[in-house]
């Protein structure tokens, strides 16, 4: 099962600080809705422990965050893999980033999710849904930390 | 008095209504561990590791099995196929790929089912993901291949041509043409999932108490996968909570608890299947596409000759296949006397969950596809469905198919009488005229079908020439027991068919007592039963096998108390007549007062022979009778010969009506007429016809397997895939007509599979409310997207063309 999104939203932070947030999974990890922890691995990726679950069906999961495109300022992307509970999942997320005349910044990305297993079965006409309202609650928390005092 | 057509209760029941049956995960057991299986998620991926340190540590696991295991002490299954299924490697755990969602990567054997669980939650699988095949036609091409060692997917291929076919098309005066049919993926769901309670003994043999239908068969695999001799395994089964074939296949689990006893050091272990396990990986049934399809008649509508393509989609394993791509040509014609027929038929695997037999085994998939090249030509044609059915039947019994079958009787034109009385047919069709001036869309279906059974294993050389298997046979075991009763004891291991009640009337019969006094054993045991390696619940056959094997057992029985009471009465063996006397059942002297009673006769062979001399040395009482279908190998180069001793038949007419705000198809009313020649217990037949009815209903309207393009099964909870309930089954008018077979002792055929009738009948009744809506009805499958679909986008001009000559 793939799902794919898609958008855009503007910062009033500068291209250069918003990647590096958006490129450093130390900062960027934080701001996903369900955040735990996260351990930084020696190969360079990291694992993001996240709360997940559709329902009653609910636990954490592990993603495994891995910056595969960094080009500063314009653009970073991830790959992502988790597994939860006998599912698994694959992602591929990227920011292009373009200045903005006012000095901000406007911020197009795009999000590629796969998810294979139980969890499709049991949850599948359910989870687009749960994740349109996390992403937004992802943009909001990107535009809270980088347009200090505007987003809410 | 003949206790054989009477519908004598089931003795089952008494034990089965009361909660006193014995199921394998009834049994418990000091010490027992539970297996957990865990499965991959992916449907296609190599496996790069597997880390089982945190599952091991967890308080309560005894041990955990990996692919590095199963190398170390299995070898791989069997494989029926020729080339190149014989370098398909089937192993219990998948070792270094995956190959279907579902498939068993790990097992963890632990105190409680719910620690295993968590344990195997605990076990890291690190995979690479790998592209994935789940269309028949994409994995024939071969870019994404399965099993690499085979070097195709394509597992087998053959051309079936009889008669004339070009002529035929050459003096046809209508050619009919369907570019693709579809017939869909769904199962049995029996009420009773897999399970098995295994031991790996301290002599080194393994018992299994499980609920496998065809434990002769499963023997013979599971020992040399095992690394055992056939008589170190040992297979008990007590009641079995249905089978419909999906449990045939099942040895591949029963290793892995098998091998769960040995790594913990022979304690006991069960495993019992969870309903979404055995949705996604225990067994569908079948997919078949039929493409190019072309249908010659002549001017009366009657079918001279079809030609066509098929490809069989057998999922990620092979199993029990390509016996399939031989199995539907027992029913080659259907129910229709055309002589000319090409089928181009090739088999592939695909990353789906792998297909085993399911009732209406293969021959389902043809009888379908046959029934709607002659629904569709009918309303081509514009003949009444019914019409055209009674142009095509055939009539003369017994009757020699093309490819050398031999239908043994029937009498198809009565049944179609039967069924439009039952179903009040003249009444439906009246309405249905009044209904379509009002907008509303009923339809109303025939589907005729067979239900061959007592199969003839030689066909599986028409497959695999080099196969070592031909013929049928059954065995039963009888013994005179020191009260009189008879004990009697099977190579079947029935689920839910009602064995001991059949066998007990035909005992009663032979032997002149009463049901009650026959003790038919429950269950099967290889080290007990007598069995061969036919022995099983399967293919419809246990009326012809099973009680041929028993009639058998009590001819020879009835010889040896007619000697001995001729012995002890001295008294003429002719003299004697079986009867029942004063006090019970006895053998006496023809118009005299000398009598002696099976018991007597049970205690002198016993307890008291030494009044007997050297001719009564042969006299045991103790009987075993092997029966044998008079079978021969077929041609395997012609693909011709008998493949199948019987053929039931059942007829059933559906009125639908179709909903134009929900798609939804509504059963209005509906008629299923059943012959299976004579019957030995009518309610036990009824109850067949129900359940099969029932269960071909779910699967036209309900029941599917829905695969993702990368292989994930969208239908693996019964929320999803919607098995059929009570509620939905409509009142089924039933009836039944008798043909008694000439070629089994009592005229009865083997029944129960139904041959799907309900996907003929609900798929022509959907045909007749959509045709005028411009919709052929090119798939089995009736579920409200699937009408809706239909009805947005009529097919028609791309579904079919008729040539006019």
């Amino acid at each position: 099962m793939g799902i794919k999104f898609d958008g855009e939203f503007t910062v009033t932070a500068a291209p250069q600080t918003v990647y590096d947030m958006l490129a450093d999974p130390q900062k960027f990890a934080p701001l996903l809705p369900t955040y735990r922890s996260l351990e930084a691995k020696d190969d360079g990726s990291t694992d993001v422990t996240v709360e997940v679950g559709v329902g009653k069906i609910r636990g954490s999961a592990v993603v495994t965050l891995a910056l595969e495109e960094a080009e500063a300022p314009l653009r970073a992307a991830y790959s992502g893999k988790g597994k939860l509970m006998g599912s698994a999942f694959n992602m591929l997320t990227s920011f292009d980033l373009e200045a903005l005349d006012d000095g901000g910044t406007r911020v197009k990305w795009q999000g590629d999710l796969s998810m294979f297993g139980k969890l499709v079965a049991l949850a599948g006409g359910l989870i687009r849904p749960i994740a349109k309202k996390d992403i937004q609650r992802l943009i909001d928390a990107i535009q809270a930390a980088l347009s200090p005092g505007q987003a809410g | 008095m003949s206790w054989v057509g009477k519908s004598l209760r089931r003795k089952e029941d008494e034990r089965l209504v009361r909660g006193q049956g014995l199921f394998a995960d009834d049994e418990l057991g000091a010490g027992m561990l539970h297996l957990y299986i865990l499965r991959s998620p992916y449907a296609h991926a190599r496996i790069l590791s597997i880390d089982t340190a945190a599952a091991e540590a967890l308080p309560g696991v005894v041990c955990v099995l990996t692919g590095k295991d199963v190398l170390e002490h299995c070898d791989p299954y069997m494989q029926l196929g020729p080339e190149p299924c014989d370098k398909i490697r089937d192993l219990p755990l998948a070792v270094d790929k995956v190959i279907f969602q579902g498939e068993p990567v790990a097992a963890v054997a632990a105190t409680s089912p719910g620690i295993a669980m968590d344990a195997g939650q605990l076990i890291d699988v690190d995979y690479e993901m790998l592209d994935a095949v789940v269309d028949a036609e994409e994995a024939l091409t071969d870019k994404i291949i399965l099993h690499e060692a085979a070097g195709t997917n394509r597992t087998w291929h053959g051309v079936y041509e009889y008669g004339d076919v070009e002529k035929a098309f050459r003096d046809a005066v209508h050619v009919v043409r369907i570019p693709r049919m579809h017939f869909h993926r769904y199962a049995s769901t029996p009420l009773e999932g897999n399970a098995c309670v295994a031991e790996w003994t301290r002599q080194g043999t393994v018992d299994f108490l499980c609920n496998n239908s065809f434990p002769g068969f499963a023997q013979q695999l599971l020992a040399p996968g095992l690394r055992l001799k056939s008589d170190q395994v040992r297979i008990r089964t007590y009641d079995i909570g249905g089978s419909f074939g999906n449990k045939i296949w099942n040895y591949v689990y029963m290793a892995l608890a098998a091998l769960a006893s040995k790594k913990a050091g022979g304690r006991r272990v069960k495993w019992a299947e969870l309903r979404t396990e055995n949705l996604l990986g225990s067994g569908h049934g079948n997919e078949r596409t039929f493409l190019d399809t072309e249908v010659a008649l002549d001017k009366h509508g009657v079918i001279t000759a079809i030609r066509s393509r098929h490809i069989d989609d057998c999922g990620a394993y092979t199993r029990y296949e390509p016996l399939g791509c031989v199995i539907w040509s027992q029913v080659l014609p259907a129910t229709f006397k055309l002589r000319n027929m090409r089928i181009d038929f090739t088999q592939t695997v695909t990353n789906k969950c792998p297909a085993v037999p399911n009732r209406g085994y293969s021959r389902m998939q043809h009888l379908w596809f046959m029934e709607r090249i002659i629904d569709i030509c009918a309303h081509e044609l514009r003949i009444p469905a019914d019409e055209i059915r009674l142009r095509n039947y055939i009539t003369e019994f017994p009757y020699e198919t093309p490819n050398g079958c031999v239908y043994d009787s029937g009498n198809y034109p009565a049944m179609l009488a039967k069924a439009k009385q039952l179903v009040d047919w003249d009444k439906w069709k009246k309405m249905q005229v009044a209904a379509r001036a009002d907008g509303r869309l009923i339809g109303i279906g025939i589907g005729t079908t067979l239900d061959s059974g007592t199969n003839n294993f030689g066909q599986a050389q028409i497959m695999n020439p080099h196969l070592p298997f031909s013929g049928n046979a059954e065995v039963c075991t009888m013994r005179l027991d020191f009260d009189g009763a008879l004990v009697v004891s099977l190579g079947t291991g029935p689920s839910g068919q009602g064995h001991e009640t059949a066998t007990s009337q035909v005992v009663a019969d032979e032997l002149g007592i009463d049901p009650s006094m026959v003790q038919v054993r429950s269950g099967f045991d290889t080290g007990w039963n007598t069995y061969v390696g036919h022995s099983g619940t399967y293919a419809s056959q246990f009326a012809v096998t099973g009680l041929s094997a028993v009639h058998g057992a009590c001819q020879k029985l009835k010889a040896e108390m007619r000697k001995l009471a001729a012995f002890l009465l001295e008294a003429a063996e002719d003299q004697l007549e079986f009867g029942t006397g004063a006090q019970g059942p006895e053998v006496r002297v023809r118009g005299t007062d000398k009598a002696i009673g099976y018991w007597q006769l049970s205690n002198v062979i016993n307890n008291n022979n030494a009044m007997l001399d050297e001719r009564m040395a042969d006299v045991t009482l103790n009987i075993r009778h092997v029966y044998r279908p008079p079978f021969r190998v077929p041609d395997t180069k012609r693909k011709f010969g008998n493949l199948t001793l019987t053929y039931a038949a059942q007829l059933h007419i559906a009125v639908i009506e179709v909903s134009r705000e929900t798609s939804r198809a509504q059963i209005l009313a509906y008629a299923a007429v059943d012959d299976c020649g004579t019957v030995i217990n009518p309610q036990i037949v009824a109850g067949q016809v129900h359940g099969a009815t029932s269960h071909g209903i779910g699967a036209a309207l309900m029941e599917t397997f829905d695969y993702d393009e990368t292989g994930n099964l969208l239908t693996s909870t019964f929320s999803d895939y919607c098995p059929i309930t009570s509620l939905n089954i409509p009142d089924i008018a039933y009836g039944s007509i008798q043909t008694p077979s000439p070629f089994s002792y009592s005229g009865a055929k083997g029944m129960g599979e139904g041959g799907g009738a309900p996907l003929h009948s609900i798929s022509a009744a959907v045909q007749d409310a959509l045709y005028e809506a411009g919709v052929i009805v090119t798939g089995s499958h009736h579920s409200p997207p699937a009408i809706f679909a239909a009805l947005q986008k009529p097919n028609r001009a791309q579904a079919v063309s008729v040539e006019k000559r």
